[in-house]
């Protein structure tokens, strides 16, 4: 599964934001810590001031490893 | 006749061909008695006489009246075909023959009288007396104001509730009322609809609102007829529900029914944590180091103290799911609608931590940062959450059969 890659700069223009009707972006950090969106996000996003995330790189996802909550 | 235009003048006619008259006075009349007028008026008239060579009835009145007989209805008279006329001198007249009509004796009908029983009406002292018409009525199923309230709320998101979905939901009210259940439900999430919009809503109270614990989504949740589904990654539903604040120590439950389930890594069907990470609320299929487990912690104290732990060594797999903690020994643990009396691997715990000041989210365990940790996405499916006071034993079984029969009702 491929996933976009973002800087730490376009993450927090992503935070909080919604990019559909009560659907908000939610970026995550993959096994590499890279911060990442999905092309979910991505393919529905309703608003044009968001339509630079379609000209993000894409990268294959790697989970990141099971916190230790034990 | 109507008037014209100029004063004393008629017209009379038809319709494109009037003729217009003008009063001109009174004729000159001799003035006769009443005797005298009938008199002229009878020696005016022209003589007649009837005369049957000259007059051929065609119908049976006239033949009847000419013949004095009564007979059958003729047959109508022929008319030649090929036949040239012969021209006839229009001063003499042919006598043609007249029709001989036979008469046809008539049936003399014999009514035969059958008796009629007489019927005695007895009275019926205790009989309901009838309305004044025909009409009967019946009386038609008031529909429950909160699932009202709920289709509403649907309706106004866009969402088609068919009469299908209206009578589940209906039925799925009054069950958890006539259950008194009902009121111990801080939210329930049926997930109606296919976006966004209808599934966010908490059925027992479906304004649109954060105190409502209207659902919140993050990520990429998919929004389908069977839920709401995780991908594993980062999507995950805020619920404003936060334990320490809404629930009270001791006093909890949770339920939810998985349509599709994840196997592997720590995904986590809900969870909240307090933010000095010590006290949680979860439940997750975790992998360990042979075997997967279904578990839940309803008062842990992840720093390391007591817990109260329900674990099953069971394959994950998809169905309905109960959790409950009455702040005893006594945890109800209902798997498909069957409680598991025996419980693997519990801890009990009677001494009820205080509970985490996150809010829950679904699909994923909430965690410090007021985000989801990472790692404990799920990419399972959901047909509806629950969460609430305790619940009895009885009292689950119903939450459980009412949501077997909603869910049933409307395909899933």
């Amino acid at each position: 599964m491929n996933v976009a890659l973002l800087t730490v700069h376009e993450k927090d223009l992503l935070v909080g934001q919604l990019y559909d009707i009560d659907s908000y972006f939610n970026p995550v950090q993959d096994c590499n810590d890279n911060w990442i969106i999905t092309e979910g996000e991505i393919n529905h996003n309703i608003y044009p001031e968001f339509d630079w995330i379609e000209q993000l790189p894409l990268i294959e996802w790697c989970a990141p490893p099971p916190e230790d909550e034990k | 006749m109507k008037s014209s235009r100029r004063k004393g003048e008629i017209q009379h006619g038809f319709p494109g061909k009037f003729k217009t008259y003008k009063k001109v006075g009174f004729k000159e009349v001799p003035d006769l008695s009443t005797e005298e007028k009938q008199a002229e008026l009878l020696e005016k008239m022209k003589p007649w006489s009837y005369d049957p060579k000259k007059i051929k009835p065609k119908f049976s009145m006239m033949a009847k009246a000419v013949s004095g007989t009564t007979g059958p209805v003729p047959s109508p008279t022929p008319t030649p075909t090929n036949v040239t006329p012969t021209p006839t001198p229009s001063s003499t007249v042919t006598p043609t023959p007249t029709t001989t009509v036979t008469p046809t004796p008539t049936t003399t009908v014999t009514p035969t009288v059958t008796p009629t029983s007489t019927l005695t009406p007895t009275p019926t002292p205790s009989a309901t007396p009838l309305p004044a018409c025909d009409l009967t009525y019946e009386e038609v199923a008031s529909f429950d104001a909160d699932a009202q309230s709920y289709i509403d709320a649907l309706v106004g998101a866009g969402m088609t509730v068919t009469s299908t979905i209206s009578g589940a939901t209906n039925t799925l009210f009054t069950s958890l009322k006539t259950g008194n259940i009902y009121n111990k439900i801080f939210a329930l999430y049926p997930f109606l609809g296919t976006t966004a919009a209808s599934q966010k809503f908490n059925a027992v109270d479906p304004r649109d609102l954060d105190a409502a614990y209207r659902l919140q989504f993050f990520g990429t949740v998919v929004h389908s007829t069977s839920g709401m589904k995780g991908n594993g990654v980062n999507a995950y539903a805020s619920t404003n529900l936060v334990p320490v604040n809404d629930f009270a120590i001791g006093d909890i439950h949770a339920s939810f029914e998985k349509y599709y389930s994840q196997a592997g890594g720590d995904p986590h069907d809900y969870g909240a944590k307090n933010t000095t990470n010590s006290l949680r609320w979860r439940s997750e299929t975790e992998r360990q180091t042979t075997a997967e487990f279904i578990q839940y912690y309803m008062n842990e104290n992840g720093a390391g103290g007591s817990t109260v732990v329900q674990t099953t060594n069971v394959t994950p797999r998809a169905g309905y799911f109960y959790q409950g903690y009455d702040g005893s020994t006594a945890v109800i643990d209902y798997d498909n609608g069957t409680d598991r009396v025996t419980k693997a691997n519990m801890v009990p715990n009677t001494t009820a931590f205080a509970l985490a000041s996150n809010d829950i989210t679904l699909m994923a365990r909430n965690g410090t940062g007021g985000t989801p940790d990472n790692g404990t996405y799920s990419a399972a499916g959901y047909s509806h959450f629950s969460f609430g006071e305790h619940l009895t034993q009885t009292e689950a079984t119903t939450l459980y059969n009412s949501i077997n029969t909603f869910n049933t009702a409307i395909g899933r």
